[in-house]
């Protein structure tokens, strides 16, 4: 029992930086109706900007921050720059997907350019694990449950209790139809985004720090993991998304004990398409019946 | 035309999505007061002119006033805040949101009176009033329309635009709705309606204009066009 | 330099084997792949555990045949091939859009991570090499000439299957499977099996994808997952998008671009002293680029998809009902450019006909119930419904609905909304599942089947806006309206005769060019049927439903965003109907239409039966009027 409640504390760390990254994909796809697949990027953005102003200020403090504006600010340069443009023109979805890779492409190539390809190491110092309850925790990991907690607790006020949360969710209904209720849907959007792209910054961020080192590549394949989450949620929701990322970093980590880490992506693959077969609107609503419905 | 003073004037308006114009050099006037009708066979571009004149096609020339001030080129949400209210065909209500959250987005722009706006609207709409707890998605057809028409309603608009808000509503609905747009009318609203459905409209019209390939081709008092058998023949139809 | 050439050849080659077959899925099937790349490997792999014999430890790997190369790329072929009918069964049932594409990453995501991480498959990470210079022995060709002959050896190749593609691209199979991509549920209700005609396409495409592989392994000597990076994957995509998705020869330009830039875009720059990643990386950049900028401004690529052109000259051709040749000849042709992906939102454009909608025909005297053809009455009926049931969350939409259809008549089918009455046709079309109750068609218990059997034996419905198949031109959606198993069998479109018959019998096309006479559509046979106004795609949809010669057709809503105007021309063709053998049921708002053209009506309300009968008998009975008619204008 103990054993398992020591995974489930690992599991919740995992959850809590999933949780993130997959609330802010999933809020991304809320106002522009659009599976960012350069989302990945925000987060090495995060992680290279915390690194950055970590080895030039020392200050943990100021790396956390530097890795939220900088996801923000690189998060409002994609959505302008080139989101927004195929949302106007009303290109389709899976165009503007595809256009999303090719953005993830010059992302990274761009950051090997300035940072070349190899791994960095991220190392910070930190307590040895301290007895919480029944979990084992060190105190990077502490501040990363807490940080989380804090995070989706301030989201979830925004987008329940104020003005432009309302904004947010009419938006993602019907777009159209928010504008001509004089909501302006590329304000709300471009706000949303930056505020996405903060809190996949500081996703990155703490991802880096918990695993210790990242490339230019390492986003992308935590993004993997990431869509997972936001599908088994449910695109465009942002409290089930939660739901999700729990569930599967949860999972993740109790089969991180029978399976090694090379396949833990590969696994989670599995699991995203077995989702999606079983129920494509994600776990918490109903699957049609048949293929028309 | 009436000679009351002008709600809505529109002049020279052309607009299209991308390649050759939809409506080219289109005019029309709406007063308060009064429902204006824009009809017309197929491809004639009248949704092109609604959604035009609500912001969400940009022209590429025209001018637009309302209440006499220029408003041409704002975009759909800079126009609600200048009077005007347009009410979509299709996907007119927030699916996932109750009636009375419907008419609360619908008042997003108003400083104030957001309660007090629905308890009036629920008043011309005492169905909406009975649901107002339901989600839009659970309504019919006809309660939908109805909760869109209410929700453009909140703002107290000076033009009220509305395309094809019968379409698809069994005869009865369709009738209840005339009863409506009337009432809107007489809250000195200036109605501005598309309708597939010709010949009813042109008999509830003040005045309407006859669109044809996305230009200008008549205009007149409704009644008389409805009395003139070639307008009959070429764009009402014996079937309607 | 002649070493570049050859070189750049043979990779352009194999490239362009691979971009056909993604073609194929992409292009025509309309389904985003992700796992295309995976097939390529796949067939890489097998190519090299077939011919590079025993492994010698420590590498390990499956299998270690030598067989000549010509037995293994055959099996390696097939190889990819089952691995997409596996993928494809999987994916393509219920998924469609980004989720297909999620779900087939997943697929090559895991099979990268098994050949890369398991050891025994494919020697892990180290990969296999080994494959020098395959048939050169035999042929005692020394090392120069063998890269003149492989690169003949693969153009030769690349030059059979771009014949392949051909045919299969103007064959029927190739056209039905692009009506699949541009309305599903229109092909559906036209008999087309949508599961088995994507999965065909599907393996088909996977198997290319193995052949490329097979070239590939040889070209290299070698393959390993860094072979298998995901750039290459983003170049063969792109070059895909770029040409012209669902155009052979975009297809291949598209090729040739993409390995021109990769290669020449980075020639000149210098190398970067401590960082060896950045040329590299400038390219990938640019390809991403590409990708980007292509899709903003040309995303049907640079060469667009072409349909079939009838050159057929329409002046002899009598039309068996008063067409307006002087009317349609005088409005202009010229006709707004396609959307673009087809996917913007659609507007109404103007066309030749529409100037043909606004003036009248023949003086036209008030419907009257004598306009109707004469019908005798007959007992036999056509469509049974018994007890039928279906429930939407708490919500019975249809309740115990029964009612029968007489044979040879056209029975209205009218209700308030949520009455219940397109759910009833979707039951009955097989497009959603009932809980409970039967329908039997002309003798056949039908409940419960899919919709592409349903149409086979001959209920074709419409639905409540027109569903014509955009992106192809109106005569090929007239001629696809009639179900050819014969025809569009896959390998028919390969070993097939000339293409005329390939595509469809002469008579058959002879009579969709009648048709198309008759519903004045000829000025537009070979226009692209989405730039048509509504009322033209409704004529259209009759036209192919004329063409289908059903038993049994179920109009939903024909007249909805219809101008009146249209009304007498759409009842004739509905009487046309009625001729001709087809018996019609037809929902419907407007009365006067209903009035005009049904011999019976049904009235539902709440989810069943409410009231049957002519319809002068239905404006006085009270209940219906409660429901529904209200105060009925006069």
């Amino acid at each position: 029992m103990n054993e398992v409640l020591l995974t489930l504390g690992f599991g919740l760390v995992t959850a809590a930086i999933l949780a993130l990254s997959a609330v802010a994909f999933t809020l991304e796809y809320a106002v522009t109706n659009v599976a960012n697949l350069s989302h990945g990027e925000i987060l090495t953005i995060g992680a290279y900007a915390a690194y950055v102003i970590q080895r030039a200020t020392g200050n943990i403090l100021f790396a956390a921050l530097g890795a939220a504006v900088a996801g923000g600010i690189i998060a409002l340069v994609m959505y302008t720059a080139v989101i927004d443009i195929f949302v106007r023109r009303g290109i389709g979805t899976m165009s503007t997907l595809i256009a999303t890779l090719g953005m993830s492409f010059v992302i990274q190539n761009i950051l090997v350019i300035m940072f070349g390809a190899a791994n960095v190491a991220y190392t910070i110092p930190q307590s040895a694990p301290q007895q919480i309850g029944p979990f084992l925790w060190t105190s990077t990991e502490e501040e990363i449950i807490i940080s989380a907690l804090c995070i989706t607790a301030i989201l979830y006020v925004i987008i329940t209790h104020t003005k432009f949360g309302k904004a947010l969710r009419a938006v993602f209904q019907n777009r159209s139809l928010a504008r001509v209720t004089g909501i302006n849907a590329q304000l709300v959007a471009a706000v949303t985004w930056f505020l996405a792209g903060m809190v996949a910054g500081y996703a990155g961020f703490i991802l880096a720090e918990s695993v210790g080192t990242f490339s230019p590549y390492f986003g992308f394949s935590f993004f993997l993991i990431t869509l997972t989450a936001a599908v088994a949620g449910g695109l465009g929701k942002p409290f089930s998304t939660m739901a999700g990322a729990l569930i599967v970093g949860i999972a993740l980590e109790f089969t991180g004990g029978y399976i090694s880490a090379s396949y833990e992506l590969a696994f989670a693959f599995a699991i995203l398409a077995i989702i999606i077969l079983v129920r494509p609107r994600g776990l918490f609503t109903k699957a049609g019946r048949t293929l028309f419905e | 035309m009436s000679n009351e003073v002008v709600t809505l004037s529109v002049q020279g308006l052309t607009a299209g999505y991308g390649g050759p114009p939809i409506i080219e050099q289109v005019s029309v006037k709406a007063s308060r007061g009064e429902i204006t009708a824009i009809v017309g066979p197929n491809g004639a571009g009248k949704s092109t002119l609604l959604k035009t004149v609500a912001g969400l096609i940009r022209p590429t020339a025209g001018k637009v006033f309302v209440e006499g001030k220029e408003v041409s080129g704002l975009p759909a949400e800079k126009l609600v805040r200048r009077g005007i209210a347009y009410v979509p065909q299709v996907e007119n209500v927030f699916p996932d949101l109750t009636v009375r959250e419907n008419l609360d987005m619908g008042g997003y722009v108003r400083k104030s009176g957001v309660r007090e706006r629905i308890e009036q609207l629920f008043l011309l709409f005492p169905d909406l009033k009975a649901a107002s707890h339901r989600r839009a998605s659970t309504l019919s057809g006809g309660q939908r329309t109805m909760l869109a028409l209410a929700r453009g309603l909140m703002v107290d608009p000076a033009v009220l635009i509305l395309d094809e808000p019968s379409a698809g509503l069994s005869p009865k609905f369709q009738g209840l709705i005339w009863e409506r747009i009337e009432q809107i009318r007489a809250t000195n609203v200036a109605v501005v309606i598309v309708e597939q459905n010709t010949r009813e409209t042109l008999r509830h019209a003040q005045w309407a204009y006859v669109l044809v390939l996305g230009k200008n081709r008549l205009e007149g008092p409704g009644h008389d066009l409805l009395e003139d058998d070639e307008v009959v023949n070429l764009y009402v139809g014996r079937l309607s | 330099m002649i070493q570049y050439l050859v070189s750049i050849l043979t990779e352009g080659a194999i490239f362009g084997i691979m971009a056909l077959g993604l073609n194929v899925i992409w292009g025509w099937s309309g389904d985003f792949d992700l796992a295309y790349y995976g097939y390529v490997a796949l067939g890489a792999y097998m190519t090299l555990v077939l011919t590079i014999g025993p492994p010698f430890p420590p590498t390990e790997y499956i299998l270690g045949l030598q067989l000549p190369y010509l037995v293994a790329v055959p099996l390696a072929m097939l190889s990819s091939a089952i691995m997409g009918l596996i993928v494809g069964l999987i994916a393509l049932r219920h998924l469609r859009g980004i989720y297909f594409s999620i779900v087939t990453l997943g697929a090559v995501y895991v099979l990268y991570v098994m050949a890369g991480q398991y050891v025994p498959l494919f020697n892990g990470y180290n990969g296999l090499y080994g494959l020098f210079n395959p048939m050169g022995a035999a042929l005692g060709l020394d090392f120069q000439s063998y890269q003149y002959f492989f690169l003949g050896f693969c153009l030769f190749i690349f030059i059979l299957v771009l014949i392949f593609m051909a045919r299969v691209s103007g064959s029927r199979f190739g056209l039905a499977l692009r009506s699949l991509r541009e309305d599903e549920r229109a092909a559906a209700a036209f008999g087309r099996d949508i599961y088995l005609l994507k999965l065909k396409a599907y393996v088909l495409g996977a198997a290319f994808g193995g052949l490329a592989g097979g070239l590939f392994a040889a070209y290299l000597s070698a393959f390993n997952p860094s072979a298998w990076a995901p750039i290459e994957a983003i170049i063969l995509y792109s070059a895909v998008l770029v040409g012209g998705k669902g155009n052979i020869k975009g297809v291949v330009l598209g090729v040739v671009i993409m390995i021109m830039l990769i290669q020449e875009s980075t020639r000149f720059l210098p190398e970067f002293p401590g960082n060896p990643a950045v040329v590299p990386a400038l390219r990938e950049m640019v390809v991403g680029a590409v990708l980007v900028l292509f899709l903003l401004f040309r995303p049907q690529g640079l060469l667009p998809e072409r349909r079939y052109v009838d050159r057929f000259s329409y002046d002899n051709i009598d039309p068996g009902v008063a067409v307006l040749p002087a009317q349609a000849r005088e409005a202009s042709s010229h006709l707004p450019s396609p959307a673009q992906d087809g996917e913007q939102s659609s507007s109404t454009a103007l066309s030749p006909l529409s100037v043909a909608e606004s003036v009248a025909e023949a003086p036209v005297h008030q419907p009257l119930a004598q306009d109707r053809t004469e019908v005798p009455a007959s007992e036999a009926a056509v469509l049974i419904v018994e007890g039928l049931y279906k429930h939407f969350g708490g919500v019975a939409a249809v309740d115990n609905c029964s009612f029968r259809v007489q044979k040879g008549q056209v029975t209205g089918l009218i209700g308030p909304n949520g009455a219940g009455k397109s759910t009833a046709i979707d039951l009955i079309s097989g497009f959603k599942l009932q809980d409970a109750g039967s329908v039997v068609f002309e003798d056949t218990a039908i409940q419960g089947m899919p919709p592409h059997r349903i149409a086979r034996l001959g209920l074709i419905r419409t639905f409540q806006t027109p569903r014509e198949w955009p992106g192809l031109s109106v005569l090929e959606n007239v001629l696809l309206a009639r179900w050819d198993p014969e025809r569009e069998a896959l390998w028919r479109g390969i070993i097939g005769l000339r293409r005329f018959h390939h595509l469809t019998a002469k008579s058959e096309l002879d009579r969709a060019r009648e048709i198309l006479a008759e519903f004045g559509l000829s000025k537009l046979s070979n226009e692209r049927a989405g730039n048509l106004s509504g009322g033209q795609k409704r004529l259209v949809e009759f036209a192919r439903i004329r063409m289908a010669e059903p038993k049994l057709v179920i109009l939903d809503e024909p007249m909805g965003g219809v101008n009146p105007v249209l009304g007498e021309r759409m009842a004739k063709a509905i009487d046309g109907f009625i001729i001709s053998g087809t018996s019609v049921i037809i929902v419907e708002h407007n009365l006067p239409f209903i009035e005009r053209v049904a011999h019976n009506v049904i009235v539902m309300s709440q989810g069943s039966v409410v009231a049957t009968g002519p319809f002068e008998s239905l404006r006085s009975n009270q209940s219906v009027i409660d429901a529904y008619l209200g105060e009925v204008p006069v």
